[in-house]
């Protein structure tokens, strides 16, 4: 049925209203003249029917009186519709020209990149590999070099591809992850103390383990020392290596309120509307105003596309502002504690080090006033606190004797 | 008519190809395409009448419409309920 439609479409049919009291003589008598009718109903007094545009001079000469034509439909109506509106078609035609011209130029360049990429730099970038908004898509460059222009130029990329779908240009980046810095073992460090605590064990495999069990240190504190002073070499410096186990002691604090709010939309909207015409952007308001105090903006862009993919450059950005009002629901004392001691707790747990083994936990609560309760946690951990440090005045001077290094 | 069936009858000749006889095709109670009519005598929503060489077809029924007729063919959809020859 769909293609018979387009079929009668694009060769064009007229819908004829048949009245009086020979409905069903005419149509018999336009088959004898071989008409082709199709959807023939029959509504109150009259006959509609659905007949090619060839067959309709035919028709009409049986008995124009009682028939009439309802509508011209389909391709060859239109056209000869626009034959006699040369401005329209005039108008057709400049703006297919201005879209096929167009649709010749990147104008929209869109990044898919993960968190902290610097796009300041990738941007430098596309535009040393002749990417930027405006660009002919002729010279647009294959994607293997604008990607080998992006990695060379950019510092923290480690994977990137440009895609190219009509006007839009999507670079896909991704940040490289860089491993934990490496010394090497021919450097000599010491072992220094990340955060303060209470030395509960220290294992030294190289250097000289200079704290004791139950010594309190501070961050930044050498626990094992890569400088040893012999007789025959003073200054003798290797690399340090060893687990320092220390008691660390984490307190935070948070002021929390006896309530939770949440939001309910009044169902007012508030639109600001904007062309997207190739690089260019024109308001289609007045004003930019917002009506609302409490508002969730949301930006949606409906733009042009032929397919699925395929962005002809041109379209409308809508933000829309969603009007809200705040509402408080009563918590009680300890529900408001029990959550703020949970939320304390989960911001300890991303300063720990690794590996970590809680020792006890204590949660203080002090009501302020009658919707403010002021809540301190603190957690004691055994926590590895040493870690790695160059020496940074190197002196190597060789004992004269094959002496071992090796710490207590 | 009758001599012309005998003929065929003896010959072993399809009746239909040689007489020019109606000829109902129903797509169960949708749609009736009858071949060989002469002219449409009646067309409402409830009937529809048309006229062969010997009878009347008269099919009645409800909500008919006509989705495509031409000379000596035509295609009733709708609820057909009898079909009779008059």
């Amino acid at each position: 049925m769909f293609l018979i439609k387009i079929f009668h479409f694009l060769s064009g049919y007229v819908i004829l209203s048949i009245t009086g009291n020979n409905k069903e003589k005419i149509i018999t008598n336009a088959l004898k003249k071989g008409c082709k009718l199709t959807e023939i109903e029959h509504r109150q007094d009259e006959i509609t029917v659905k007949t090619r545009l060839s067959d309709l001079d035919s028709i009409l000469e049986l008995n124009t009186a009682e028939i009439k034509i309802k509508k011209r439909c389909g391709l060859p109506v239109l056209l000869s519709s626009l034959k006699q509106r040369k401005g329209i078609l005039i108008g057709i035609l400049i703006f297919l020209s201005v879209v096929i011209t167009g649709s010749q130029f990147i104008w929209e360049i869109d990044y898919d990149t993960d968190k902290d990429v610097d796009l300041a730099e990738v941007q430098k970038a596309l535009e040393l590999s002749g990417l930027k908004v405006g660009t002919p898509k002729l010279k647009i460059k294959k994607p293997e070099e604008i990607k080998n222009t992006i990695l060379n130029n950019t510092n923290d990329i480690c994977w990137c591809w440009v895609y190219i779908k009509g006007t839009k240009a999507t670079v896909r980046l991704r940040k490289n992850i860089f491993p934990p810095e490496m010394f090497d073992e021919s450097v000599p460090c010491d072992i220094i103390a990340m955060r303060n605590g209470i030395i509960k064990r220290v294992i030294t495999k190289k250097g000289r383990c200079i704290v004791t069990e139950n010594q309190a240190v501070t961050a930044g504190e050498t626990i094992i020392s890569g400088t040893f002073d012999f007789a025959e070499a003073n200054g003798y410096q290797v690399h340090s290596r060893g687990t320092a186990e220390a008691y660390t002691t984490h307190t935070k604090t948070g002021i929390y309120k006896q309530y939770y709010c949440y939001k309910t939309y009044t169902g007012k909207v508030q639109r600001f509307l904007t062309l997207k015409l190739y690089k260019w952007r024109i308001p289609l308001y007045i004003k930019s105003r917002e009506r609302f105090k409490s508002y969730d903006s949301v930006e949606r862009d409906f733009d042009a596309k032929i397919g699925k993919n395929t962005y002809i450059g041109i379209g409308f950005k809508v933000r829309e502002l969603k009007e809200y009002e705040t509402e408080k629901e009563p918590i009680s004392y300890e529900t408001a504690v029990d959550f703020a001691q949970k939320e304390l707790e989960r911001d300890i747990a991303f300063e720990l080090l690794q590996p970590s083994q809680l020792i006890s936990k204590n949660c203080d609560a002090e009501k302020i006033d009658e919707e403010t309760v002021k809540v301190t946690v603190t957690m004691d951990f055994v926590e590895e606190i040493g870690t790695e440090k160059r020496i940074k005045e190197v002196k190597v001077i060789e004992p004269k004797n094959n002496q071992s290094t090796a710490g207590d | 008519m009758e001599g012309l069936k005998k003929v065929c009858d003896i010959f072993d000749i399809p009746y239909d190809t040689v007489g020019n006889i109606p000829r109902i095709t129903l797509l169960g109670e949708d749609e009736a395409y009858i071949e060989n009519f002469l002219s449409l005598e009646e067309y409402k929503k409830e009937t529809v009448k048309l006229k062969c060489k010997n009878s009347v077809i008269a099919i009645s029924g409800e909500n008919f419409s006509v989705k495509a007729i031409k000379e000596g063919c035509i295609l009733v959809s709708g609820k057909i309920k009898t079909l009779n020859f008059i």
